[in-house]
């Protein structure tokens, strides 16, 4: 198996829960290749374990075996505190919850990640600017979570996920707690992203996200069942894929 | 779309015929490039025999039918005013999808859950393509109301093919 | 009716199987704190009239007279005082020598009297151990035989002669050793000149025998008035003499409760530090994290149990944890309080024996209960307030914001920043964490304060035999090493119940912290800092807080100073044991994958 430099890779991916006749497999046996700039959604119905592909891939969570490739470095192999690093420096996450620090301004929970990272509070809070300057939200800077919407929450979480500049970014059910036009902001926004060159890996069960992608996956009961090239087809005159006509 | 889209479209005031396929490409955005315009002119022929419409000359000197006016007839109106009123509505249409699967198990033609398979795929790169057309549109605009509402129909499609897929993989279970 | 109880039963079995870390802890802290109340109840006990045990036993005299040594007409002295008016009746005049006593690698000089074998009316010593003066042998005072480690059946050497122990007794005619009121020196040999002490009864043959030509024969009488009272004024009508000693029941009475003194202000103050103690583990247990009762009483109301039986469950779950902490809190303070209860051991009273009355058991019993209806208390009446879907969504209070501190902790290294911005979110058990520790070192420095006196003001000077120290100030050191360690041990269990709690409460926004990539060290010393900015202050504070809670129990006599090298330690030793303890949940936590720490209702 060749070592892509760059990308996302995993091989023989599993996680197990319990012992066993109580054993849980989640994950059972998943190969994963993404390119850079790509972007791949994974669907599936509740339970399929597409969230806990998720974790193991951003590091959120240690397999039970298989190996992880990110930038031609092992994941799977790395210590805490290789880890992370690697959160800090290569992957953004964004969750279903938000998790956004309810006591600081849009602004501070954006800051955060760069002053982890070590730099000085003047550049942690220019890069708070521009991200947030980026997803809309600039207005909204000094506004506490709990005065944003939805959809809004969910953007100052992305803006967040982007403050270090990362090469991947890892969405687990982006708009799971949203409700349709909150849905919309972020889709505006990931397809935003997409142009970009990050590579995006997003967990959904709404078909909407998912048709932003480059690649859908489709997973069942812990492995991938169907994979779907979603561009690069000639999808032609929109007119001719929604019939349009005048009775005769 | 029934004729008395056209009609409808003379509403607001006597148009020419172009005027009409530019009003109906505004509202419908990029749906409507693909719109013929010889058809909206067969349907404004076939409103002109049946009353609804009268066609009259704003250049007398020209015989083109893209110089003819056109205005609705108080029956146009009479009728634009019922078809407002109607709550007719697209029925969804189903059946054919459903007994393809039903006819290709019962003889087994093909396996339907590669079937329902295809069928995602296509309505998922409908719904890729629908959806970056409507993200396009800039906000509020009426072409981008219906491009959401394709979405919006493409998507509960897709959801009826997952539940699709679910059920016929449990019944090739057992 | 039955499935109410049993389904009661049920929901506060589970409760209490969920969570096996907090219901141990809880159990230590409530152990802990009735341990400490016990001893403190013990200590209080042991202040009974001691003196007036040994008075009433052993028909103890109001006048004590003893002539001087080489006055010749002692014995004619004597006499006199036997005919003063207001003399009741007599006992003596008892032959006393002076042998010096061997035992052990121990000489001292003994002061010996001679009794019959047959009990005396006045001043009959009272027997603790073994038996009474038998020919060949003699009886030791409890302080001595205490001090020389001697017991029935050992052998020392008197005067030249090895004498068997027979016994050993109190008395409450003299001060007991190492005080006398003899205050003779006595030529021991070598031009050497000695104060007589630890008193010794023999039989009247044995007694004159030690007789020696430096130290010859003297008298003691006892004497009881009919008027006890006006002992003392009797007594100084012979202050001024020099050739008898003349002391009234009162005097011994005042010595031996001043040789006791230190020792009973030591239990005072010990046994109030033990009460105040007792107090603040409670405050830390009660005060402790209430946002999972909240959740869980939200569910309980999902389930449709009505508040009275949320209550009821909550209320059943902490007295289960209080009685089982109290029960085996009484049973450790009650082995425990014989460690400390034995003061001036010539006393009789305080014998050692812990003297824990069925209101002490009663009265700790009655602190477990109310502390667990107290801590019940505050839930259930959230639980009838609060709607159940708002106690279901979790996450009690949104903390205030504090644009300062968000904005000034951005200049800090990440632990500092971490730490500064936990302890703004609760600053209610910022200062919770305090108060606690406040308390905690308040203790610590007034041990520190009583030790540095006793250290400063021995009670006996330092003699030419090999004694060892004075038993009043060893048991002293005693119970205040057994206090030390008592308060070190609650000490540290209330350092672990505020670690946890402010742990749990950290657990989201830390969780957060490291899906961004902060590195477990990172973490840990902002749990740390975040502890130790509420700790520092509070250990601060303690120390002059100590001096003046010695000083105020003890009515302005005691409050010394310890020294700077002490009070240092001590402010080092609570800063890292803190810094110690956070670092045991960090490494907890660091052990589990980040989706576990951050998303908690997992797993």
């Amino acid at each position: 198996m060749t070592v892509a430099k760059t990308g996302l890779s995993a091989t023989g991916l599993r996680k197990y829960y319990g012992k066993g006749t109580g054993l849980i497999r989640a994950v059972d046996g998943v190969d994963l290749k993404i390119e850079p700039g790509e972007t791949v959604a994974i669907m599936g119905p509740s339970g399929c374990g597409k969230s806990t592909v998720l974790h193991l891939l951003s590091g959120l969570d240690r397999p039970s075996e298989g190996e992880m490739w990110l930038e031609g470095r092992r994941v799977d192999e790395m210590g805490e505190r290789q880890l992370a690093r690697l959160r800090r420096e290569k992957v953004g996450i964004v969750f279903q919850a938000f998790h956004l620090i309810d006591e600081l301004t849009a602004q501070e929970n954006v800051e955060f990640p760069a002053l982890l990272a070590g730099r000085s509070p003047k550049i942690a809070r220019r890069r708070a600017t521009e991200l947030l300057d980026r997803v809309g939200l600039a207005d909204r800077a000094s506004h506490l979570p709990s005065a944003l919407s939805g959809g809004q929450r969910q953007r100052v979480a992305i803006a967040r996920a982007l403050a270090n500049d990362p090469v991947v970014l890892f969405a687990d059910e982006p708009t799971g707690n949203l409700d349709s036009s909150a849905t919309l902001e972020v889709l505006r926004l990931l397809e935003d992203l997409h142009a970009s060159e990050l590579t995006i890996v997003v967990v959904t069960h709404d078909e909407r996200i998912a048709a932003t992608a480059d690649r859908l996956i489709t997973m069942r009961d812990g492995i991938f069942v169907d994979e779907t090239r979603l561009s690069g087809g000639s999808s032609g005159r929109l007119g001719s894929l929604f019939a349009v006509e005048l009775d005769a | 779309m029934q004729q008395e889209v056209v009609l409808a479209m003379l509403a607001k005031e006597p148009s020419h015929g172009y005027q009409l396929r530019a009003r109906l490409n505004e509202a419908l955005g990029p749906l409507g490039d693909d719109i013929n315009a010889g058809q909206i002119y067969v349907t404004l022929g076939r409103l002109e025999k049946a009353g609804l419409v009268a066609i009259g000359t704003s250049d007398p000197t020209s015989e083109r039918s893209d110089r003819k006016v056109y205005a609705l007839t108080a029956t146009g109106e009479e009728r634009i005013a019922e078809w407002l009123n109607e709550v007719n509505w697209p029925r969804p249409d189903l059946a054919e999808f459903h007994l393809k699967l039903v006819t290709a198990a019962a003889a087994r033609l093909a396996d339907p859950i590669a079937i329902v398979g295809a069928q995602r795929r296509e309505l998922l790169r409908r719904l890729r393509a629908a959806q970056r057309a409507a993200l396009e549109e800039p906000a509020h605009s009426v072409a981008g109301l219906l491009l959401e509402g394709i979405v919006l129909r493409l998507q509960a499609d897709l959801r009826w093919l997952e539940t699709c897929e679910r059920e016929w993989t449990e019944r090739g279970d057992q | 009716m039955r499935g109410r109880i049993l389904l009661t039963w049920r929901l506060v079995a589970s409760s209490l199987r969920r969570r096996p870390g907090e219901v141990v802890l809880t159990v230590v802290a409530i152990t802990a704190t009735t341990t400490t109340l016990m001893l403190g109840l013990a200590l209080h006990n042991v202040t009974a009239h001691p003196y007036q045990t040994t008075r009433s036993l052993t028909s103890g005299p109001d006048v004590v007279a003893m002539p001087d040594r080489g006055s010749p007409s002692s014995v004619a002295q004597l006499d006199a005082l036997e005919h003063r008016s207001g003399v009741l009746s007599h006992d003596g005049p008892f032959p006393v020598s002076y042998p010096i006593m061997t035992t052990n690698g121990s000489k001292i000089l003994a002061i010996v009297e001679g009794r019959s074998m047959s009990p005396s009316p006045i001043d009959q010593p009272y027997v603790t151990q073994g038996t009474w003066v038998r020919p060949g042998g003699i009886v030791i005072e409890r302080s001595l035989a205490h001090e020389l480690s001697l017991a029935p059946g050992d052998h020392v050497t008197l005067g030249g002669n090895s004498f068997r122990v027979d016994g050993i007794a109190v008395t409450a005619a003299v001060p007991a050793y190492p005080h006398t009121v003899d205050e003779m020196n006595i030529d021991v040999g070598d031009g050497v000149w000695n104060q007589a002490t630890g008193l010794v009864w023999a039989t009247d043959a044995n007694a004159r025998s030690f007789a020696t030509l430096s130290a010859p024969l003297n008298y003691i009488l006892e004497l009881k008035l009919s008027n006890p009272a006006t002992a003392s004024a009797f007594t100084n009508t012979y202050s001024d003499s020099n050739t008898l000693s003349v002391w009234s029941w009162q005097d011994v009475g005042q010595n031996d409760a001043e040789q006791s003194k230190p020792f009973q202000q030591g239990l005072l103050i010990a046994s109030s530090l033990l009460d105040l103690l007792a107090i603040a583990s409670p405050v830390v247990i009660v005060g402790g994290r209430l946002a999972e009762r909240t959740r869980r009483v939200g569910l309980l109301k999902a389930v449709g149990a009505t508040p009275r039986l949320v209550a009821i469950v909550l209320w059943l779950e902490y007295l289960i944890l209080a009685l089982v902490g109290a029960g085996v809190g009484l049973a450790a303070g009650y082995f425990a309080a014989p460690l400390v209860a034995n003061p001036g051991a010539g006393l009789v009273g305080g014998l050692g024996v812990a003297s824990v009355s069925w209101t002490d058991v009663g009265l700790v019993v009655a602190l477990a209960v109310a502390l667990a209806m107290l801590a019940a208390w505050i839930p259930s009446i959230r639980a009838a307030r609060t709607s159940t879907t708002s106690a279901l969504a979790d996450s009690p209070r949104i903390p205030r914001r504090r644009p300062f501190l968000a904005a000034a902790a951005t200049h800090l290294p990440v632990p500092l920043l971490l730490g500064l911005r936990l302890a703004s979110r609760r600053p209610r058990r910022m200062l919770l964490t305090l108060v606690s520790v406040a308390i905690t070192t308040t203790t610590i420095v007034a041990v520190l304060s009583v030790r540095a006196h006793e250290e400063l003001a021995p009670s006996v000077s330092p003699r030419q035999f090999s004694i060892p120290y004075n038993p009043n100030t060893a048991n002293t050191d005693a119970v205040l090493l057994v206090i030390t360690v008592v308060l070190v041990v609650l000490a540290v269990v209330n350092a672990l119940a505020i670690t946890w709690a402010t742990s749990v409460d950290s657990r989201k926004p830390l969780g957060v912290a490291r899906a961004l990539g902060a590195t477990a060290k990172q973490l840990s010393g902002g749990l740390s800092t975040a502890l130790l900015i509420p700790a520092v202050p509070g250990a601060i504070a303690g120390i002059p807080l100590g001096l003046l809670f010695v000083s105020a129990v003890s009515h302005g006599s005691r409050a010394t100073i310890p020294s700077a090298l002490w009070l240092a330690g001590t402010l080092l030793c609570v800063a890292a044991s803190i810094g110690i303890l956070s670092a045991i949940p960090a490494r907890i936590e660091a052990q589990r994958a980040t989706i576990y720490v951050l998303e908690s209702d997992i797993g």
